[in-house]
């Protein structure tokens, strides 16, 4: 197996990368581009922490390899507003409680954000299905699904 | 993950010939099964093929029959439900497929061709008279979705072979569908039973009926004799309860983590009756959608 020589497009940016076929988006952007928002919950594709945007879409970069995101524009966690700047799904998040350790934070703003684009104004039952997809083991979800709805609420522009 | 060459065709042709010449080569679509299978087997492939640049395995068409591309998304088929008829059953089976992130990478090939016993679209196709196309470099044959499982897991494609569309009926007048199945968690789950059924209404009656289950026999599976119970019925008669009685008994489940034997039989026949129920809803509605 050869190692490739590739272009990323992350967060606006062209970042060019040698990857070997076998690894994934998410250990390119953790491990070689030091974009440590990401995080690696389960490596299967079922907790959602690794969820990033690709074309707007939500998906979990545990199981995209690096070699089959060429193309596509990447958003991280990192990428949603400029350094310094706090994003309304985030302030919503902190506003709200919606977070204590962390972890899954990343990927239930990413997964509010793909939401919120497609549709401002979920019903409850739409938040809680597009969140399906993004485990929490601290919060009991009420304050994440709260924390959306006041996003939604706000109508900004995500 | 172990190593693996990896091939990026830019065309059909050129992805059929490296598999033909490759035997230890797979296919890869969304990934959703393939990767979490290459992170934990210890003999996997030896070689990948990306199919993500063959715009032909994209494609939804409708000439009267509906052609879904073997790598159209999970979410690409719930999104296209505007533009084109397609039938209810098989927007049911993507919908409950995974979450978000996952319908976002998953395909219709792919889900068909991981043939597990529980794959949701599984039976959705087969009330639709579901065909798979497939190819190789030599050319193209069609085969009945009902002869394609061959066993858990197994399909009939020989190596360097390729699924490249699925065809079903589009959506006709008087004609509803449905899919449905029971899972202990409302998402992110695997179905303990699925059912599908098709029902083609004129007047009160049943004129024609399919019924399929999924994740109680080694392969998703017709129930044919079930089917033609309602066959010009009235479904308000006791022959729903019959005909569920019939495809609970035409199954073969077994006792695992999730669900007994019996448990899943009882199952059945409770989703039957709830499936003919709501297809026969839908094709009585004549909505957008129906069928």
């Amino acid at each position: 197996m050869n190692r490739i020589e590739m272009t990323l497009e992350v967060n606006g940016r062209q970042r060019d990368i040698h990857v070997e076929p076998n690894q994934t988006l998410l250990e390119i952007l953790r491990e070689d581009l030091g974009l440590i928002g990401a995080k690696e919950g389960c490596g299967s594709g079922d907790c959602g922490a690794c969820t990033v945007l690709v074309d707007d879409e939500a998906m979990c970069s545990c199981l995209l390899l690096a070699v089959e995101a060429e193309e596509r524009q990447i958003t991280t966690i990192e990428g949603l507003v400029p350094a310094g700047e706090i994003h309304p799904v985030q302030r919503a998040f902190i506003e709200c409680g919606a977070l204590q350790c962390g972890f899954c934070t990343p990927g239930m703003v990413l997964s509010t954000v793909a939401l919120l684009r497609r549709s401002p104004q979920p019903t409850e039952d739409e938040i809680r299905d597009a969140l399906a997809g993004n485990l929490c083991r601290c919060t009991g979800y009420d304050k994440i699904v709260r924390a959306v709805q006041v996003a939604a609420a706000e109508a900004v522009h995500v | 993950m172990k190593r693996f060459d990896y091939y990026d065709p830019q065309a059909l042709q050129e992805c059929l010939e490296i598999l033909g010449g490759n035997t230890g080569a797979i296919p890869l679509a969304g990934g959703t099964d393939l990767i979490p299978r290459l992170k934990s087997t210890a003999n996997p492939a030896t070689a990948l093929v990306s199919l993500r640049r063959i715009e032909e395995l994209k494609r939804i068409s409708a000439n009267g029959t509906l052609a879904i591309g073997a790598t159209t998304t999970l979410a690409e088929i719930l999104q296209a439900a505007q533009g084109h008829n397609i039938p209810a059953a098989i927007l049911d089976a993507a919908a409950c497929i995974g979450s978000v992130q996952i319908r976002n990478a998953a395909t219709l090939g792919g889900n068909v061709c991981n043939a597990a016993p529980s794959a949701d679209t599984a039976p959705a196709l087969l009330v639709l008279g579901g065909r798979a196309i497939i190819a190789d470099c030599t050319g193209e044959r069609t085969m009945a979705l009902s002869d394609f499982f061959a066993a858990p897991g197994v399909t009939a494609l020989v190596p360097g072979e390729l699924l490249t569309r699925i065809e079903i009926s589009s959506r006709r007048p008087g004609w509803g569908s449905c899919y449905m199945r029971h899972t202990p968690r409302s998402r992110m789950d695997l179905a303990v039973v699925g059912v599908a059924v098709a029902l083609q209404v004129e007047g009160a009656s049943i004129a024609d009926a399919s019924i399929a289950l999924g994740a109680v026999a080694p392969t998703p599976m017709l129930a044919q004799e079930a089917a033609e119970r309602l066959i010009g019925q009235d479904p308000a008669l006791k022959c729903v309860e019959e005909a569920a009685a019939l495809a609970a008994a035409a199954c073969s489940p077994i006792d695992d983590v999730r669900a007994t034997a019996d448990y899943r039989r009882h199952l059945v026949s409770v989703l039957v009756q709830y499936a003919v129920g709501t297809a026969y809803a839908r094709a009585r509605a004549d909505e957008k959608g129906a069928l």
